[in-house]
């Protein structure tokens, strides 16, 4: 037995698996709105999945049914295993725990069970085929809904990583042509690209000519944090901008020193103030500049 | 779409006409503007590398597929005198040619994914992937 | 085909337009050299504008460049690096470091028309 990686094309199932499965699905399908009521019982008390219990109306139940049967007998799973995996991206985007959908198995299964035992006790080896088709049906539902369920909630994290690094490389505009980007926390070379990246971007669209890079919420600032922001200072350069280094902590510039490291490119400024003093002095020449060959021109 | 196609490089026109072939080939795969400036710029340099060292070979760019993603490779090929140390020529400054200012190394940052398989007297192959 | 050296006052203006050759890239650097000092002319700008690849060679030329036309008595600045390109070129290591750099054309004119008269030591 195997379900394809998506989860979403017909499982293989050979001949012995195919016989379990309808001889517990000929016992199921005679129970199965009463079956499905006592399991939305269950879920009414399991606090996570107590707000996901719908009442269930009977065309859902009698299209649940059918789809089942339309597998199980017809080897067609297309319509059942789409269910499956709707139902685990949903659960994955409320937020709802794996182990809680486990928990709907396992309540499926204990309800299952003693209902084939009555039906199929005369028939021991039946009954041991309808067992083993409960397995095989349970798993291969675990499995979509897992299979979809872990997807969406990779796509979700990556959806929040995007949100996250948005926010923790903000370009803020002082004024019009003086950019502040405030950087808190650890940069690493992924977030330098990233900061490079969005600061170049926002360069072009606001006209920027200076930038001050405050790196006062850095709180270590190696050779390698040192290198990546000396990258960024370059790249805004052949731009034709000027970027201010604003907020090294004294201590920080100490192991800069140690390290060797030539700072004179980092183009250091004292406070994040101070920055802004600079920049805005550096935007003023800029605006003066544009203002005096204009009027030479005319 | 066109999976793959080869530009002979030869000479200096070659380097432009790869990188075009790269971008356009980045354009129907959806890139973005940066990756597309990353990808033909990387072409450029390996286009170089080829003309320097071996004085020619080829460029290819293809679409590739895996595990649900699709990206684009650069496969840059020559029957030059290879590299005999590979480990040493992925070295950041590392280049045996005054005319070549930055080398591989340059080109592996440009790229997601890089491979270099060279046999000193047989050519050199570079590998280089951007994944979308 | 030649690229065109336009000159306005006493600046001479290049706008690359589709990705120069390598020989047309050294064929400018040559032609720029001679013209400024022809002409006297006290600024050179590159505008980089319409180009999406400035790689190491390109690059190393528009540094000669403007490293050319100083020891001539001339200034020159790139402008119009895009920030795509920027953003590869400084993946790549590659720097314009020593040269005068601008926004767009238009501030690269402003940039050249404000810096002091250099006035060649003969």
């Amino acid at each position: 037995m195997s379900v394809n990686g998506r989860g979403a094309t017909a499982p293989k199932l050979n001949s012995a698996e195919l016989n379990s499965l309808r001889e517990f699905w000929d016992v199921y399908e005679t129970q199965f709105a009463e079956i499905g009521a006592e399991i939305a019982q269950d879920a009414a008390a399991h606090p996570e999945l107590a707000t996901f219990v719908g009442a269930g109306d009977g065309d859902e139940v009698a299209e649940s049914r059918e789809r089942i049967a339309q597998a199980i007998n017809d080897g067609d799973w297309a319509d059942y295993l789409a269910d499956m995996v709707a139902a685990g991206s949903r659960y994955a985007e409320s937020g709802l725990s794996f182990s809680a959908w486990f928990a709907t198995g396992r309540s499926l299964r204990s309800k299952l069970v003693p209902l084939l035992i009555d039906a199929l006790s005369e028939e021991p080896e039946r009954l041991a085929e309808a067992v083993r088709g409960v397995s095989i049906f349970i798993d291969l539902v675990i499995l979509a809904v897992g299979d979809s369920f872990i997807d969406a909630k990779e796509r979700i994290i990556t959806e929040q990583q995007d949100v996250l690094r948005g926010l923790s490389t903000p370009v803020l505009e002082l004024r019009p042509g003086l950019l502040l980007v405030p950087l808190i926390g650890f940069i690493d070379s992924e977030r330098a690209l990233l900061l490079t990246g969005n600061l170049l971007e926002a360069i072009a669209a606001k006209r920027a000519r200076a930038i001050v890079l405050d790196i006062t919420g850095v709180p270590a600032v190696d050779s390698a944090v040192a290198n990546h922001l000396m990258q960024t200072v370059q790249a805004t350069q052949l731009m034709g901008a000027h970027t201010l280094v604003s907020g090294l902590s004294p201590e920080n510039a100490q192991t800069l020193v140690r390290l060797g490291l030539d700072l004179a490119r980092l183009n250091t400024v004292g406070t994040l103030a101070d920055g802004v003093v600079s920049a805005s002095s550096i935007l003023k020449a800029a605006e003066a500049r544009a203002a005096e060959y204009e009027s030479s021109l005319a | 779409m066109s999976i793959s196609s080869c530009i002979a490089i030869r000479a200096d026109v070659d380097i432009i006409s790869a990188r075009q072939r790269g971008r356009d080939l980045g354009v129907e795969l959806g890139f973005p503007k940066t990756d597309l400036a990353l990808i033909a710029t990387a072409i450029s340099e390996l286009a170089r590398n080829i003309l320097t060292y071996a004085g020619e070979g080829e460029i290819e760019v293809a679409v590739e597929e895996a595990g649900g993603r699709r990206g684009l490779i650069i496969i840059a090929r020559d029957h030059g005198p290879g590299i005999a140390d590979i480990s040493l020529a992925l070295q950041d400054g590392y280049s045996t040619s005054r005319s070549l200012g930055i080398g591989l190394p340059g080109v592996r940052r440009l790229m997601d994914e890089f491979e270099v398989t060279s046999d000193p007297g047989s050519g050199t192959v570079v590998r280089a992937m951007k994944w979308h | 085909m030649a690229i065109p050296i336009l000159k306005q006052g006493s600046t001479l203006i290049v706008s690359l337009q589709a990705e120069p050759t390598d020989a047309e890239f050294v064929a400018l650097q040559r032609e720029l050299t001679e013209r400024v000092t022809q002409t006297r002319a006290k600024g050179v700008v590159v505008d980089v504008t319409s180009l999406d690849v400035l790689d190491s060679f390109a690059t190393r030329t528009l540094r000669e460049i403007a490293q050319t036309v100083t020891l001539c008595g001339a200034r020159a600045a790139i402008v119009g690096v895009q920030p795509e390109v920027a953003f590869a070129m400084a993946q790549l290591g590659l720097s314009l470091e020593g040269t005068l750099t601008a926004l767009d054309l238009e501030d690269g004119l402003a940039l050249l028309h404000a810096l002091p008269q250099v006035t060649p030591v003969t």
